[in-house]
């Protein structure tokens, strides 16, 4: 037991738990150890399926049927918490000595209960108060975590509170007891950006005050940075490298680590190509034997075959690999990489799409492209009715959106960037003509296209396609990716049946970096990464000149991102083709925008060239978004000065006059709260303020 | 929420105008009461005059404004076949009926609740299974049969209980327990999985991470979610019961009730008796609807009143 310190809280030894399935056992850990010591932050850091979620549902023995702990030990304080014994105990130290965080603060409160009363509920368990000393905790508690008015939001329900709100009533409660322990499962994934910021600041802010020992669990390596002491690494249920942050940062020693760490997009940082890590995390149902990583590993060798063992790094890290302190990742090539020439048709497709555009590199140069926009956008605005309940309830008209202006120019890439509710959906489906805009004009190519209907709207469609967030949604489980791809061609009449593309839908599916066998399979064979490649594959069926991609990779992990990311750069390359690349993830965007739109509560508040947004922001909202993103670099992450403002996201219901943003803005004075500013400035950077 | 339920009061008027107009028409299309009334011997002149007493040979629209004048003071007419108020005969007829109601359905949600619970806390197991085939049965046993089963071995064979009739309190178990074993069955299975699916929602997992006692995750948490979609059914059940299976139970156990006047007075083309019971079942169930909407707001405050 040489790896266990004798003076931790909590030790995970060897750990093991599988679910059994009907398709077979899924390993959901396999053998993790791990210790955490008094008032130390840990973070464990993993993809989906890494098992890191697993570890904090068997510390707080909340593993169900079908899942079972089958190997190891979790110890509190020397006790062990498994067996009939522990078990026992176990109940008592829940949501006393050792508290957790979930993910989802939407789901995670009970609906029909006050938020005051769940909260309650843990100090007349644990502490044996009676109500009103409960009551009077409770208000104390709302006040530690940040809540206004704590005598009214205890009095509310969880739906009456926005969800950073309630992450904070998430917070109180793990808190109430005074825990020694904190477990985080991404606790701050499902919030907002300016709210994360909030949030992590109210935890750093608890630990240092309480001496609070955190578990933090995420795929963020950013939220890491600027947070944790050490770092544990996680792949394939086991741990691959635990360290001290900035070691693990600064010189990973694991292959998977580096990788990670190179893939993660950085908002710092803006070279034009990730490292991505080739093919998907391992089917947990049959985990390669050995190291895990290997079959993904560049570095991988015949020993790799047999258990690595645990290893000092160069920096002291522990590190479960056979050939620890190499680098695994070179350089990685600046130009997409040689495809193998196909029958020709990938050729005549390439050809094919390069007159109707100029070359990429040429409009990303040129701040003003001596071209006409691809897409005009003049003061877009949409109104979206909604009814009341009941039988006489009148529909009411809540304003989406509203005065939205942009270009679009050939070969260009257009980051919108919003929170949620800011209106950049209703922007992109908008500018497809999938949703009615209520005023503005949209102009593809010059050609006033806001109300073109019938006929010319189908083929107004062809040259315009959308790739999807969700790509476990957006594919039909009962279609081969075949006929997938095929259906747009057969809906615009290219070809009778899917059988007669099937040719150019290879060539498709070879253009995205999917192999030819893909055709006559169904999605369920196919990895997320691998999903959005047929999305994208099927975007591209009917050679459009532009594509709306919302969301494009949010629903990937890290590794799988960059290959994405990667590929819709290559084809825009290759292609000439024009992105409007809707996303909230700031860092991704700055990789693969020329230009970049920010959007607060359908308005847009910023629109300039990538790098004069990003250096030089001028919206109080844009510099605040900004400086919220956490940076996946310690020194780097400490060192930067962020602008938390207080206060929620307008609700879209709810909208203020004036600067949507005036409540929150440390700027604003009695004209913002009056008047709209307009989008104003030199004409490659304008901005809606009236202080800028 | 006072003017939520005045509004809903002027809709339920309006469902229970609808619904009287529909019976009022359709009654006089179907059927001729006086055919049945007088004897085949009568007369063209005898069953004219007959027709001409009761005022069934003026114009439709001219009846129904004098229905309608009658309908504000609670006149229906005098009852074709008994000779007395049909209003009268369904006041003293709708009690025997609802407490009827409230033994069969009441015996069916106090063990719907439990019993939909503890098949929920492992789906699968025997408690389960034993829930899910007792309720498959429950539901496919036409209640006819189930009477008459029931019957036969507890008031022929053992000569325990009463066959039928009316009377102590005895007499209410047989007929109770016939018309609340299909709600039983619906009604557990119900429970059953909504609590299955609300022990698998994410604030099931906080109440358990923080420590609390199952049966305070059970009870506080999931099965008060559970409530909304149960009230909608035992609400369903009740209206269900009172326009439709106690007509069968009743006939089965010459229970007094309202469902056997239905029955009676369908059988003697009794228009006006029957023109009484709807007015009232339909009355009732506006009533019951607005009940559940207000104990759905009391339960779930995330539901808006309109």
């Amino acid at each position: 037991m040489d790896m266990i310190n004798e003076g931790a809280l909590l030790e995970i030894d060897r750990l093991a738990v599988e679910f059994d399935t009907r398709r077979g056992v899924v390993y959901g850990l396999r053998g993790a150890t791990l210790s955490i010591g008094r008032g130390e932050t840990l973070a464990i850091v993993g993809e989906s399926g890494s098992g890191k979620s697993v570890t904090a549902q068997a510390v707080m023995g909340l593993i169900d049927v079908p899942g079972r702990i089958s190997g190891g030990d979790i110890r509190w304080k020397g006790e062990t918490l498994l067996g009939p014994h522990g078990s026992r105990a176990a109940r008592d130290i829940r949501g006393k000595e050792i508290a957790l965080v979930f993910q989802d603060p939407m789901t995670s409160l009970n609906p029909l209960m006050k938020i005051g009363v769940q909260i309650g509920e843990v100090l007349r368990r644990h502490l044996g108060m009676s109500e009103s000393e409960a009551h009077s905790r409770v208000l104390e508690l709302l006040e530690a975590v940040g809540i206004p008015a704590p005598p009214r939001r205890a009095a509310q329900y969880p739906h009456e509170l926005s969800g950073g709100m309630r992450q904070r009533v998430m917070i109180a409660m793990a808190i109430a007891c005074e825990p020694q322990l904190l477990i985080a499962d991404e606790p701050t994934t499902a919030l907002d950006v300016t709210i994360q910021a909030q949030v992590l600041e109210l935890l750093a802010g608890l630990q240092q005050t309480l001496k609070l020992s955190v578990l933090l669990i995420t795929h963020d390596l950013g939220v890491v940075a600027g947070l944790c002491h050490r770092i544990a690494v996680m792949y394939a249920g086991r741990i691959v490298e635990t360290g001290l942050a900035d070691d693990v940062f600064n010189r990973p020693a694991h292959p998977y680590t580096q990788g990670l760490i190179r893939s993660t997009p950085r908002l710092d940082d803006h070279t034009d190509r990730l490292v991505s890590i080739e093919g998907a995390p391992p089917n947990m149902l049959a985990p390669p034997t050995g190291c895990a990583f290997r079959v993904r590993c560049p570095l991988a060798e015949a020993r790799c075959e047999q258990e690595p063992p645990l290893v000092q790094s160069r920096t002291g890290a522990t590190v479960a690999c056979w050939r620890p302190d190499e680098a695994a990742w070179g350089i990685p090539a600046a130009t997409p990489q040689a495809r193998v020439k196909g029958n020709g048709y990938y050729d005549q497709m390439v050809a094919e799409y390069q007159p109707a555009s100029v070359p990429a590199e040429a409009a990303a140069a040129a701040s003003r492209p001596p071209v006409t926009p691809l897409l005009s956008v003049r003061d877009l605005g949409v109104d979206y009715e909604v009814s009341s309940p009941g039988f006489w309830g009148k529909a009411r008209k809540i304003s989406a959106l509203k005065g939205i202006s942009f270009d679009l120019y050939p070969g260009e890439t257009l980051g919108l960037v919003g929170e949620s509710g800011s209106g950049k959906t209703t922007t992109g489906r908008a500018v497809l003509r999938r949703l009615e805009a209520s005023e503005g004009r949209i102009y593809f190519k010059g050609q006033d296209i806001t109300n073109v209907h019938g006929d010319e709207l189908r083929q107004l469609r062809r040259k315009m396609q959308l790739v999807f967030q969700d790509p476990y949604a957006s594919l039909n489980p009962r279609m081969k990716i075949l006929d997938i791809v095929a259906e747009p061609l057969i809906a615009h009449g290219v070809v009778r049946n899917s059988d007669e593309a099937r040719e150019q839908i290879t060539e498709l599916l070879r253009l995205v970096g999917l192999s030819r066998d893909a055709t006559d399979r169904f999605p369920y064979a196919f990895s997320g990464g691998q999903r959005q490649r047929v999305g994208i594959a099927r975007a591209l069926a009917l050679k459009p000149e532009f594509i709306v991609a919302d969301e494009p990779v949010s629903a990937l992990d890290v590794s799988v991102r960059a290959q994405v990311v990667n590929l819709l750069q290559d084809l825009q390359k290759e292609l000439g083709i024009s992105y409007l690349f809707i996303a909230h993830d700031l860092s991704v965007v700055r990789h693969i925008s020329h230009r970049v739109a920010i959007l607060y509560s359908g308005r847009m508040v910023e629109i300039a060239d990538r790098d004069s947004l990003y250096e030089h922001p001028r919206h109080p909202y844009t510099e605040a978004l900004l400086s919220a993103v956490p940076v996946p670099h310690p020194e780097t992450q400490r060192a930067r000065k962020r602008l938390v403002y207080r206060g929620d996201i307008p609700d879209v219901s709810h909208w203020p006059a004036g600067c949507h943003f005036h409540g929150r803005c440390p700027l604003a004075d009695e004209r913002c709260s009056l008047q709209a500013p307009p989008l104003q400035g030199k004409a490659d950077h304008l901005v809606a303020c009236w202080h800028r | 929420m006072g003017l939520f339920i005045l509004r809903r009061l002027l809709q339920g008027l309006l469902v229970v105008i609808g619904v009287t107009i529909v019976v009022f028409v359709a009654t006089r299309l179907v059927g001729d009461p006086v055919r049945v009334m007088l004897p085949l011997s009568a007369t063209a002149e005898e069953r004219a005059e007959f027709q001409h007493q009761l005022g069934l040979d003026r114009p439709i629209p001219v009846q129904f404004v004098e229905f309608a004048q009658n309908l504000a003071t609670l006149n229906f007419g005098d009852s074709l076949w008994q000779r007395r108020p049909a209003m009268g005969i369904v006041l003293a007829k709708l009690p025997n009926t609802l407490t009827l109601i409230a033994c069969g359905l009441g015996v069916a949600i106090l063990l719907a609740l439990p019993l939909g619970a503890i098949a929920a806390l492992k789906p699968g197991g025997l408690a389960d299974r034993l829930t899910v085939f007792s309720g498959l049965f429950g539901l496919s046993v036409p209640q006819f049969w189930m009477g008459l089963l029931l019957i036969m071995v507890f008031a022929v064979i053992f000569r325990v209980l009463p066959t039928s009739g009316i009377g102590p309190p005895v007499h209410y178990i047989l007929p109770a327990i016939t018309l609340g074993l299909p709600s039983l069955a619906r009604l557990m299975m119900l429970v059953r999985s909504t609590v299955i699916d609300e022990l698998n929602q994410q604030y099931v997992r906080t109440a358990r991470a923080k420590g609390l006692h199952f049966h305070q995750v059970l009870f506080g948490h999931a099965l008060r979610n559970a409530l909304p979609a149960f009230i909608t059914l035992a609400g369903w059940e009740f209206i269900s019961g009172l326009a439709g299976y106690t007509v069968v139970v009743e006939t089965v156990f010459a229970w007094p009730g309202l469902g056997q006047a239905a029955m009676q007075a369908i059988q003697h083309n009794d228009l006006f008796l029957l023109q009484a019971i709807v007015f009232t079942v339909a009355i009732l169930i506006v009533a019951v609807n607005i009940a559940l909407d207000v104990a759905h707001k009391f339960i779930d405050p995330r539901v808006e009143l309109g």
